[in-house]
């Protein structure tokens, strides 16, 4: 199902929408993009992508799991629930959406986590087509397409006269509503499809490839140890990524009170491994053999799907340079 | 048109069973075992596990930390593990006294094959601390004995000072039905049992792999010299099980510490077969 | 940069190495993205083909001197020299193991700079190259010319030594600040009350993610094991709250004193664009006033916070 809306009828709806639910769109926020409350900004010029990727919503860079009070000898719990309260965030991106879909069965399963599927179960994704191929980015190699996605409940398409929205789930249709937007046809749906500023002739390399010969390298170490090299064991490649999950927990004890937190962790970090007697990837280039390995085939073989969306944020915000489509490029031949 | 899933509201994963600590076992210099038991009075008669799987347990301020259940299922009026004192979460542990309360999350992970066993000769094989996780099989087993035929419990530690669950030692020595061999790997003037590297009293004792299955868990340079000898003896890596030790956090299969290849060792073990082992990607554990 | 300082070095490095005179040579070769330097760490001649010297900021290599043991040729600007210096004086290499290659520098372009003196966003920006004393920048089809002072890495801006504290080779060219006569206009937070001084930073470490990428590159943190891994005491929380973010980074600040040579490395990598180098010039305008030292220059004055005298004011132990 199609349909259109202009530019300022997009902006009133989306207005609207901030009686029944959370509203968040892509603003400037101390000089970087990144998803916050909608307050009828100018919407999107020159945005691409932010910075921070919005797994951030979702899986909380830091979340209280449950608290205690301890007085005297006895031991009482505080249980914390998930949030609720409806949201609806514009503006997202393929990759990203797909980032989340892949998180999905991670957190699900034998022991699913409700803080993040509340979060995802309370949240409406409305997605936008990409105009330009970003910087470092190689989504259409991992099977994306950046004008078409159906991980979203409505996907925009931006035309002259404004927005092309198709409509993919019925939580979507019942949020579009009856009046804000006008009817569409799939010709014109066809038609925004716009050419992408930047695009490659040539996929930089084939998935296939790299997913069979990422495990054929990888007793290689003198092969690992060249590609991470300049590897600084920092967390940005880990924490810019829509698909890294790692987390750690942690108790903040206060006096007679604490809280058990999840925050972000990262397998680049020396001490991830770390147990009493000995840590199996004290060495840089196993941690890194390890990222990779893990992204590109083992978390295939669990989950049937890669573990990477091709958003180019660990290419362009690594401090050295280490471009992992170069890594990949090598591991294909 | 698509409908995404609902996501049921169901209990919070990371939080755990408070459980008092009914008594604390010295076992030697640095470790303990722990009796525990549910606070809350119903999850006694609900909770169960299997022997092999391991638990997440809780000092509230100082963290969570990862043992298996060292005590068997066929014995549940309460739940027993053992501590090395090794870090900050074990420090705190070893601090407390009976009465104290931690958190339990679990159970966790696999289990041993019971199955496989049944019906068979059982070698068990093990090394200090790595008695602990044996022991609830060894007790479930005993518990049930006439499902197995000969049972053998070979256990070595450095010393005498440093083996673990000395009344378990003693009451498996006394029974008929269990051939018990102790061993340290440096003896003292009061030590009148047997000096040796566990390894080599395995070769001494020759068992036969006809109809057997082994189980061992212990320090990693135990384990690799046991499974020569036991190759050696004629064993196949199908007939020989271990529990591995990666560092374990969640216990959940989720926040990727445990992860080895495809396993994750909290999920597809923590129990393995050493032709499982054999086909690990990796040497990273 | 002249194509024959490139040639230079290439030669020079090549040379070091056939007359096995280094074990490791690190260097910079050409970016895998616009307007970005990467390091180059060679270990095989073969490999030195790849040097290559550009206009845009580049990591300070002295980093890599924490992990890599042996004998290294570096290659250095006259900033990141001073960070040798540090190094050398808290015994973290040995000067014999060290072949240094100096880098005249025109000055670090800083992209977000450049697109801020051509009204566009970072990602519009097709191509920036230099012209005389003038850098050129392409946006789609126009053409912009914005000045030195408006695009230049702030530190670059008062460059007080151009040319390497200490080398053993200088490639060719003019070791002279990129941007004569100009001191940076003392920062203006300086200036606010305290409350408000407070209030800004407690917004800055609100944005923090605990990425480390600010201590990691830092040539001046040294600790094997930093005290934020320790937990036994837990001294600085692993959780990224603003306030432990803010022990985080102001506890590694007072680490570095005397150490620190503002070469601006941590604010450059910081995902989040935190301006951590506020901090430490005002670090190290505090270090000059109190204890008339700068760090990285003199090899031979003591460390301030290194160094214990029986003469140290301790009136203040009560």
């Amino acid at each position: 199902m199609y349909r259109k809306i202009t530019r300022e009828n997009l902006k009133k709806w989306l207005t609207g929408l901030k009686a029944q639910a959370e509203v968040l769109a892509p603003a400037k926020v101390n000089g970087l993009w990144t998803y916050t409350e909608f307050n009828s900004q100018e919407l999107l010029r020159g945005f691409q992508n932010t910075r921070l990727p919005p797994k951030g919503l979702f899986l909380e860079s830091l979340r209280a799991l449950f608290g205690w009070k301890s007085q005297g000898g006895s031991l009482q719990l505080n249980p914390l629930s998930s949030l609720d309260g409806q949201r609806v965030i514009f503006g997202l991106r393929p990759c990203d959406a797909r980032a989340l879909r892949t998180l999905q069965p991670v957190f699900a399963g034998d022991y699913p986590d409700v803080f993040f599927l509340q979060n995802l179960s309370r949240t409406l994704l409305l997605g936008l087509a990409c105009q330009v191929q970003c910087e470092g980015s190689f989504c259409s190699e991992m099977g994306i397409d950046p004008q078409d996605s159906a991980d979203f409940d409505i996907f925009f398409r931006e035309f002259p006269e404004g927005y092309i929205a198709r409509i993919i789930t019925d939580k979507g249709n019942i949020l579009a509503g009856e009046s804000a937007f006008e009817e569409a046809s799939a010709e014109e749906w066809k038609l925004a499809r716009g050419q992408i500023r930047g695009r490659r002739e040539k996929p930089l390399f084939d998935l296939e490839r790299v997913q069979v010969n990422v495990l054929e390298y990888f007793p290689d170490e003198n092969f690992w140890r060249r590609i991470s090299a300049k590897c600084i064991n920092c967390g940005i490649c880990t924490y810019v990524c829509p698909t890294c999950h790692c987390f750690d927990l942690c108790d903040l004890q206060m006096p007679g009170q604490g809280v058990r937190f999840r925050c972000w962790d990262s397998c680049a970090f020396p001490n991830f491994t770390k147990m009493a007697v000995h840590n199996p990837r004290e060495e840089k280039w196993r941690r890194y053999r390890q990222r990779v390995s893990h992204k590109f085939n083992f978390f295939h073989q669990n989950f049937q799907t890669i573990a990477c969306v091709g958003c180019g944020r660990c290419v362009v915000y690594c401090p050295v340079n280490l471009d992992l489509r170069e890594v990949l490029l090598e591991v294909s031949r | 048109m698509n409908q995404r899933n609902e996501f049921p509201e169901g209990k919070n994963i990371y939080q755990p069973h408070l459980m008092e600590i009914i008594e604390i076992i010295p076992e030697t210099g640095d470790t303990k075992t722990f009796h525990i038991q549910f606070v809350e009075a119903s999850l006694r008669e609900t909770f169960s596990f299997l022997s092999g799987q391991f638990a997440e347990y809780s000092v509230f301020g100082e963290g969570e930390a990862t043992f298996c259940i060292s005590s068997s299922p066929t014995r549940m009026d309460h739940l027993e593990f053992s501590v090395k004192r090794v870090g900050r979460v074990t420090s705190a542990l070893h601090q407390l006294n009976p009465g104290d309360i931690i958190g339990l999350r679990g159970p966790y992970g696999n289990h041993f094959p019971l199955d496989k066993l049944k019906g068979r000769n059982i070698l068990f094989i093990g090394g200090g601390i790595g008695l602990a996780p044996l022991r609830s099989l060894i007790h479930n087993v005993l518990d049930n004995r006439s499902d197995y035929q000969d049972i053998t419990i070979l256990y070595g530690a450095r010393s005498p000072q440093d083996l673990c669950f000395k009344y378990d030692l003693e009451a498996w020595s006394r029974n008929p039905l269990v051939k018990m061999i102790t061993t340290v790997d440096v003896g003292d003037k009061d030590w009148k049992g047997k000096v040796g590297l566990v390894p080599i009293v395995l070769e001494e004792i020759r068992p036969s792999p006809d109809g057997a299955v082994a189980v061992t868990c212990g320090p990693p340079i135990m384990i690799r010299y046991t499974l020569k000898s036991l190759e050696r003896l004629g064993f196949t890596p199908s007939q020989v099980w271990t529990t591995l030790e990666m560092k374990m956090k969640c216990g959940l299969g989720k926040c990727g510490r445990c992860n080895v290849g495809p396993i994750y060792v909290c999920k597809d073990g923590p129990v393995f077969s050493f032709a499982e082992m054999r086909n690990f990607v990796s040497d990273e554990f | 940069m002249p194509d024959r300082v490139q040639d230079e070095l290439i030669a020079m490095a090549t040379k070091l190495f056939d007359e096995g005179k280094v074990d490791y040579f690190l260097g910079y070769k050409k970016g895998t993205l616009k307007f970005k330097t990467s390091p180059l760490i060679a270990s095989h001649r073969e490999e030195l083909q790849q040097l290559w010297v550009e206009d845009f900021f580049a990591v300070n290599l002295s980093l890599y001197l924490k992990e890599i043991k042996g004998r290294v040729g570096i290659l250095v600007k006259g900033c990141d020299s001073r960070s040798l210096i540090s190094l050398l004086q808290e015994g973290q290499i040995k000067r014999e193991d060290l072949y240094i290659v100096g880098l005249p520098c025109p000055g670090q372009i800083d992209p977000r700079k450049v697109a801020d003196a051509a009204a566009c966003e970072r990602e519009e920006l097709e191509e920036i190259s230099r012209r005389g004393g003038e850098i050129l920048v392409r946006v789609g089809s126009q053409e912009k010319t914005v000045s030195k002072n408006q695009t230049l890495l702030d530190k670059c801006l008062d460059c007080q030594h151009p040319k390497p504290l200490i080398f053993d080779y200088l490639l060719p060219g003019d070791y002279v600040a990129p941007v004569q006569q100009i001191i940076r206009s003392q920062d203006e937070l300086r200036q606010k009350p305290g409350l408000e001084r407070w209030a800004f930073w407690a917004e800055q470490f609100q944005r923090c993610i605990r990425c480390y990428a600010c201590r990691n590159v830092c040539p001046a943190c040294i600790c094997p094991r930093c005290i934020v891994e320790e937990n036994m005491p837990q001294w600085v929380s692993p959780l990224p709250t603003a306030g432990d973010n803010f022990v985080f980074h102001l506890m590694r600040l007072m680490h570095i004193a005397g150490t620190c040579v503002s070469c601006g490395e941590c604010e450059r990598v910081c995902p989040m664009e935190i301006p951590l180098m506020k901090l430490n010039d005002k670090m190290a305008d505090d270090l000059r006033e109190l204890f008339d030292f700068v760090a990285g220059v003199d090899l031979n004055k003591p460390l301030p916070f290194r160094t214990y005298r029986q003469e140290d004011p301790n009136d203040f132990i009560k």
